[in-house]
């Protein structure tokens, strides 16, 4: 399939008509923000998967392709029917074979189910600042917490107020969970109180981490270190107490969810014909591929099926960029490609899998779950070939950085395929009657769709509704 | 029940408190309330009272209203500066924090300045007959505290030889070790290091700024700094070079030719003044690479390097700088923001810091010896959930946790297996044709690094990658899963002359008598924590203790085994 190139010469040469809205834009506009309006899909049984891309991620080059060059060197491409956003050209377009092997059939490219993606393009931390944020720990203030100045994680928030940890639930339920090591991903899981999601460096480590024997231990045990640990807790001040709980906490759900950490299933690498939600460790590894990124997602997958109520999968993209990761200030031109075809490797697999798993409320998980994304910012600072001397580009908060681009993907996003929030090709900045999304109200969308309520810690903040 | 049977007597115990003069009691039958437990401060009904009003937290200033803490506080004597400057902030609302008593400060002080928690002989041989003061400085005196301030810094510059030449690295952790020597300063170590190969060969662009600001001035530099700043580093470039100990080594050079005529305005920044960083070409006109206008940094005169280091200079010369490096060293010593908490005392430093030229040894020293790291970190308080209501963190000595590392290398030689540590410089150790570059891991068979500590490491956060993975302190469910296993390994494998040898506490292997597994346990617990369990864990132990005698298939062995693992994750051995 041929690749369009929109670059700045050809783009102004098709004369799209985002280019014209641009010309006519007024130079002082105040975007408006996104309304809550149509009701958004709520149920305690749904889920959340989030994929967090660590160190600033391009995101407008993978999903929000129809900009200049600059923006977006890699072209656009055509997606599935249905597919207003443009489908970047750093894409691979074929499916992905390793299921035939295994009988299935193969999984599709990510230009093939574009239209049940819906993109955000105008993601932002601070809608109606004077300027994006261009650091990177203001900005993991922001996509940790939600708030500027940092506090308890968007994980460990949902693990503190979801209806199925408060109240209760007929099933095992799972907490939620963080798994990668990332310094944009760790945040999401940093304490609300006493509260600590599930905290997983890797697959690979929690294989370690687990065990033969799954943290296993007699019940005379239990109780003379509960009441070692309850001693050190009744004696300190009440903000040693929290800390000190964290640890008593995590060790009474070692024993609460040891049947989980037995189960062979979650040794997704190591155990490729243990079973569960109807697919086996072979198949997720032959649908989601074997990255680091697939096998933590095998295993997000999971933990879903155990009931958590969201996970974050942290992705560090390649390290053939020269700082590393989604950072790609130099050796961009090589690291990018891999990291945005990795991802869309596993977000294929994700989109293929979902659906071949029987959700306990009926339907598939692809019915009852939202996948997302986050990241610090996109990236600018680039010159006309779309780099900066160093071969990457940076982050200033200018709005090449500022706008990103967020998708949401699942059975629940009933608008797949469409683009909400454009951006002024040539500028990045958004257009002239498009919404400007706040990267809380996209988190307070997670949170509806989970039916919590998060006007407690974002008051005024309403859910992002568009894809509904 | 309570225990009622003799506990094992160990002499240490007797001389607990020695180091503090016996002032906050302890020894072998303390019960809480002996061991010197902070209590709150007097409540607000007290203080209304006593000053007519609630407690007011902005005592710097606040309090200067009522005059009494003030007064109080000027009714004292100081010979620490901290003491002095939080003093209307503790003594002056009544508070009279106790001092840690000498086990929980040699652990305290041990942790921090030697990376390990002490084993009783080590207490009785270090510890026992020393003040905190005199143990404070003989630990500083040691080169763990050089080690593990080196560690700090890796940790800040991200050190990692996949990305950097070994060599720079191990140039640029020599400098840290310096500084903490006190053969440096904080500004001649800034100055350095803003610029060393191993800084520059780690970042580029913008983000040479973005680390300077991190290291020295504490906080993230805006955008507009970063883009304003960053000219000054724009000679800087790397090298492919052919190293027979990394293959991926890439050598530092300045290519002259990046703001070369007529393009000098690229390596010129206005932001702190007008400063042109500018090395000029030696040959004019010669555009080839390698040539004479790539200078590698070896080949660089002092002369240049005087220019080349003017970022450095400058990062110095801001009103942050000092602050930067107080506020990291109350966090690391303190575990909370004291700085913030209480800004007089962090000026009180800085002012010490500007009188003293940048040493950082005498800072470390301050903060070690003042009454927010040596008071004791018992505390009773009414429990409440709204931490608005939460007393001060000063008011008590400090809880911290203990790094991952740490804790491994503690838990590793009470079971009396090897203490190999990470090589806080190289969390992956390069390779080239001539075999594997230096560093301070043991030795596998095969000639590679010995990684099994670091790995166990990073399953908690510790020894981490730096590119992926940044150093933690991680709890909930899945540490403690983690701890559980590795503990699990370690109290299978420990050796006979371990300290925390589990078998050698059971006597009579028939003997499951409530007194046998008292004394199991107070064993197992001392050999990790110097004395035995408190008192007021009694309660908790006994339940254990008289579930495992209904249980069948708890032998005095198995208790014994059980015992030592959680004692080794315990909250009392975790925290300190």
């Amino acid at each position: 399939m041929s690749k369009f190139f929109a670059n700045r010469r050809n783009f102004l040469k098709v004369g799209l008509g985002g280019a014209a809205a641009a010309a006519v834009a007024p130079h002082l506009w105040i975007p408006r923000t996104s309304r809550a309006g149509m009701a958004i899909p709520s149920s305690r049984h749904n889920q959340v998967l989030l994929f967090s891309l660590d160190g600033g991620a391009r995101t407008a080059a993978m999903f929000n392709g129809n900009v200049d060059g600059r923006w977006n060197p890699y072209g656009v491409q055509a997606g599935s029917a249905g597919t207003e956003w443009g489908v970047s050209g750093v894409f691979d377009n074929l499916p992905y074979q390793d299921t035939v092997a295994l009988g299935m059939l193969p999984v599709p490219a990510i230009t093939a189910i574009s239209h049940e993606i819906a993109v955000l393009g105008s993601i932002d931390h601070t809608p109606g600042a004077s300027s994006g944020v261009g650091d990177h720990q203001t900005a993991r203030n922001w996509i940790g917490s939600g708030l500027a100045e940092g506090g308890p994680g968007i994980i460990s928030r949902i693990y503190s107020g979801h209806k199925n940890y408060t109240e209760g639930s007929n099933g095992l339920v799972f907490p939620p969970a963080v798994i990668g090591t990332g310094q944009a991903t760790t945040p999401l899981g940093a304490p609300d109180g006493s509260i600590t999601p599930v905290m997983v460096p890797s697959h690979s480590e929690f294989v370690a981490q687990n065990g033969d024997d799954a943290g296993g231990q007699p019940v005379w045990a239990r109780a003379l270190e509960a009441g070692l640990d309850g001693y050190a807790m009744k004696s300190r001040s009440n903000r040693h107490k929290q800390v000190i709980a964290r640890l008593a906490n995590g060790k009474a759900n070692v024993e609460a969810f040891r049947n989980v950490f037995l189960d062979p299933a979650l040794k997704v690498e190591t155990e490729p014909t243990a079973t569960a939600n109807g697919l086996t460790n072979a198949q997720l590894a032959a649908i989601l591929g074997t990255s680091q990124l697939g096998r933590d997602t095998a295993l997000a997958l999971r933990f879903l099926g155990y009931g958590s109520a969201a996970v974050c999968v942290g992705d560090a993209g390649d390290n053939g960029a020269s700082v590393g990761g989604w950072d790609t200030h130099s050796g961009e031109m090589t690291a990018y490609p891999m990291s945005a075809n990795n991802l869309a490797r596993v977000l294929c697999g994700v989109n293929y899998a979902l659906k071949l798993m029987p959700h306990p409320e009926g339907g598939t998980y692809w019915d009852h779950t939202i996948v997302g994304c986050l990241t610090e910012f996109g990236r600018d600072n680039v010159m006309e070939n779309g780099y900066n001397s160093g071969g990457g580009s940076d982050h200033t908060g200018g709005p090449g950085s500022r706008y990103q681009s967020y998708f949401a993907m699942g059975g629940l996003v009933t608008k797949g395929g469409q683009f909400f929030g454009r951006t002024d090709p040539m500028s990045m900045e958004v257009m002239a009657n498009e919404p400007v999304f706040g990267t809380t109200a996209y988190y307070a969308m997670m949170m509806s769709v989970l039916d919590i309520d998060s006007s407690t810690f974002w008051p005024g903040v309403e859910p992002v509704n568009a894809v509904f | 029940m309570r225990r009622t049977v003799p506990r094992r007597s160990i002499g240490v115990f007797l001389a607990i408190c020695a180091c503090n003069g016996g002032s906050s009691g302890g020894g072998d039958n303390e019960t809480a309330g002996e061991t010197g437990t902070a209590t709150a401060p007097m409540t607000s009904a007290a203080v209304d009272e006593s000053s007519g009003g609630a407690v007011d937290d902005s005592a710097d200033t606040g309090m200067a209203d009522t005059g009494e803490p003030a007064e109080i506080c000027d009714g004292l004597e100081f010979d620490n500066v901290i003491d002095e400057a939080a003093c209307p902030k503790i003594q002056g609302i009544g508070v009279e924090p106790p001092p840690a008593d000498g086990v929980e400060f040699c652990r305290r002080a041990f942790i921090d300045l030697r990376g390990e928690s002490p084993t009783d002989l080590e207490y009785e041989q270090v510890c026992k007959y020393k003040t905190p003061a005199e143990l404070v400085d003989a630990f500083m005196a040691q080169p763990e505290y050089v080690r593990l301030s080196q560690r700090v810094w890796a940790d800040l510059f991200q050190m990692n030889s996949l990305v950097t030449h070994y060599a720079y690295i191990a140039d640029l952790d020599a400098r840290a070790g310096e500084l903490h020597q006190g053969t440096l300063t904080l500004g001649q170590f800034a100055e350095i290091a803003a610029t060393h190969p191993a800084f520059v060969g780690r970042w580029d662009g913008n983000d040479l700024v973005a680390f300077s600001f991190r290291a020295f001035l504490g906080r993230e530099a805006t955008p507009a700094e970063r883009l304003a700043l960053e000219p000054m580093w724009r000679l800087w470039e790397e090298r492919s070079v052919v190293d027979p100990m990394q293959s991926n080594a890439k050598n530092v050079v300045v290519n002259t030719l990046n703001c070369a005529a007529p393009n000098q305005a690229d390596c010129h920044s206005d932001f702190w003044g007008d400063e042109t960083v500018i090395i000029a070409p030696p040959v004019p006109g010669d555009v080839s690479d390698p040539g004479p206008n790539i200078i590698d940094q070896s080949m660089l005169t002092t002369e240049q390097w005087d220019v080349l280091r003017r970022p450095g200079q400058l990062m110095a010369s801001q009103a942050a700088f000092y602050e930067s490096y107080v506020d990291r060293a109350l966090m690391r010593y303190l575990g909370y923001d004291a700085g913030a908490e209480i800004p007089l005392a962090r000026q009180a430093l800085v002012d010490m810091m500007n009188e003293n030229g940048g040493n950082v040894r005498e800072i470390d020293r301050e903060i070690l010896t003042s009454i927010l790291y040596v008071s004791t970190n018992r505390y009773e308080e009414v429990d409440d959930p709204d931490d608005e209501n939460w007393d001060a963190p000063y008011l008590s000595g400090p809880v911290k946790q203990m790094d991952a590392e740490d804790w491994l290398r503690s838990a590793y030689k009470l079971a009396g297996m090897p203490v190999l540590g990470c090589d806080h410089r190289y969390p992956d150790v390069q390779s080239g044709a001539g075999g594997f570059h230096p560093h301070t891991y043991a030795v596998l068979g095969n000639g590679s690094p010995d990684y099994l500590l670091r790995d166990k490491a990073q399953l908690l956060g510790g020894c981490p990658d730096r590119v992926g993975q940044f150093r933690e302190t991680r709890t909930g469910l899945i540490a403690a899963l983690t701890q559980a296993t590795l503990t699990a390994e370690l109290c299978e494998m420990a050796s006979i002359d371990a300290p925390i040898y589990p078998l050698s506490v059971v006597d009579d292997p028939n003997d499951k008598s409530e007194e046998a597994l008292w004394e199991a346990v107070d064993q197992v617990y001392s050999a990790a924590l110097v004395r035995p369990v408190l008192e007021g864990a009694n309660e908790g132990v006994d339940q254990g203790i008289t579930l495992c005698r209904d249980d069948l298939e708890c032998t005095p062995t198995e208790f014994a085994i059980q015992a030592c693992r959680l004692v080794l994750k315990s909250a009392d051995f975790f925290y300190y």
